[in-house]
């Protein structure tokens, strides 16, 4: 799709992001180093939470770099930079999740509740637990425990939350980047917020875990 | 009063509209259709709360912190990248200007060689009328003696020579 003048113009006055983009598009090495400095925590923070790797996050990252640099004569800004930007990495990570399933190296698949506790979910909560209900949390065990209930949502939604949870995008801007309706992406959140809602209830009331299907 | 009631789109869209509620999607009309739900009735409240609270959590994922040298090995690579690309690019267009003087120096030979044949078979080879005329030259002292062709000709057809030429060695 060809991206109109005045829509380039209103991004380039709006974004510096973009501005500086556009520098690199005329071959300005400090430019691009200014943007990989301003958004590599960013985007490993998110290619984190996606793949549930550091290293392959790390490896995702520099790829999508390299990606916005031979993308650079052809950049015309047509959304702000960051969308641009994580529209390439969720390209990028999609691609990485599928030839991860095709290797079938399962490395953050999430676990259907089975036996009492086969779920990680649940031993977590139990190791947490200490025996003793009424013992909160404490950090660290809790941040585990919601990066497994991240794990219990597919990829799409995983993508949809960590937008607008990190990265604070709006509807919109998060339909942009994945490729969909800003209602699809309202359904998308509804879910995902739901379902983390569901599962981190029970450790948010009393730091244990809730009676398995109403037991 | 049911949650349908409330909501003619059903409990799911309840959600959804919940959901934009907290992330602030909603336009104002639909903003206090909401807190007017929100301050009628508590279940409502209570799904919002626990819905906001879930989110909430998701603080503890830690936002991630690179190191100076994540930079460095990036820009490095790229650099890296970037000069093999324009390596490639040189190499590439290279190779493409050897491949348009082959091909025209092939269109040449090629121009030639079909000019070359053509002439072979199309040609007028003043070697062949000689050939052909070989046998008429060869004998033409004893043509000299014959007065015309139409002679020969009758010649030929009473064989009056042919028991003659037969019987030649």
């Amino acid at each position: 799709m060809s991206i109109s003048n005045s829509t380039a113009l209103k991004y380039e006055r709006l974004d510096p992001d973009v501005r500086l983009m556009l520098l690199v598009r005329d071959d300005d090495a400090p430019a691009f180093e200014e943007l990989v400095l301003r958004y590599q925590a960013r985007l490993i923070t998110v290619l984190t939470h996606l793949v549930g790797h550091r290293d392959q996050a790390e490896d995702l990252a520099q790829d999508v770099f390299l990606r916005v640099y031979r993308a650079r004569k052809r950049y015309v800004p047509g959304a702000k930079f960051s969308t641009w930007l994580f529209t390439i990495a969720n390209n990028v990570a999609r691609n990485a999740i599928r030839s991860r399933s095709r290797r079938q190296e399962v490395l953050i698949a999430p676990q259907a509740s089975g036996a009492m506790g086969a779920n990680p979910l649940e031993q977590l909560a139990l190791a947490a637990s200490g025996q003793t209900p009424t013992r909160q949390l404490d950090k660290s065990e809790m941040a585990e425990i919601v990066q497994l209930a991240m794990t219990s949502l597919n990829d799409r939604q995983r993508m949809a939350v960590l937008l607008s949870k990190f990265e604070e995008m709006s509807y919109a801007d998060i339909a942009d980047v994945m490729d969909l309706t800003p209602q699809a992406i309202k359904s998308l959140l509804s879910r995902a917020r739901g379902n983390l809602r569901d599962i981190l209830q029970p450790y948010l009331t009393d730091g244990q875990m809730p009676p398995e299907n109403g037991q | 009063m049911s949650e349908a009631n409330k909501n003619p789109a059903g409990p799911e869209s309840l959600e959804e509209e919940l959901v934009a509620y907290l992330d602030g999607e909603l336009n104002v009309a639909r903003r206090r259709d909401i807190e007017r739900l929100l301050a009628e009735d508590p279940s409502i409240r209570q799904r919002l709360q626990s819905m906001e609270q879930a989110w909430e959590t998701l603080d503890v994922l830690s936002a991630s912190s690179v190191d100076e040298s994540f930079t460095q090995s990036t820009v490095e690579m790229v650099a890296m990248a970037a000069e093999t690309d324009a390596q490639e690019l040189a190499q590439n267009n290279v190779r493409r200007r050897s491949t348009a003087w082959m091909t025209r120096l092939s269109g040449i030979a090629a121009a030639v060689a079909i000019g070359f044949l053509g002439v072979r078979i199309f040609g007028d080879d003043p070697n062949d009328q000689l050939l052909r005329d070989l046998p008429v030259i060869e004998n033409v002292d004893h043509y000299r003696h014959v007065e015309s062709i139409e002679f020969l000709r009758r010649l030929h057809s009473e064989a009056i020579f042919s028991q003659e030429t037969s019987d030649a060695p």
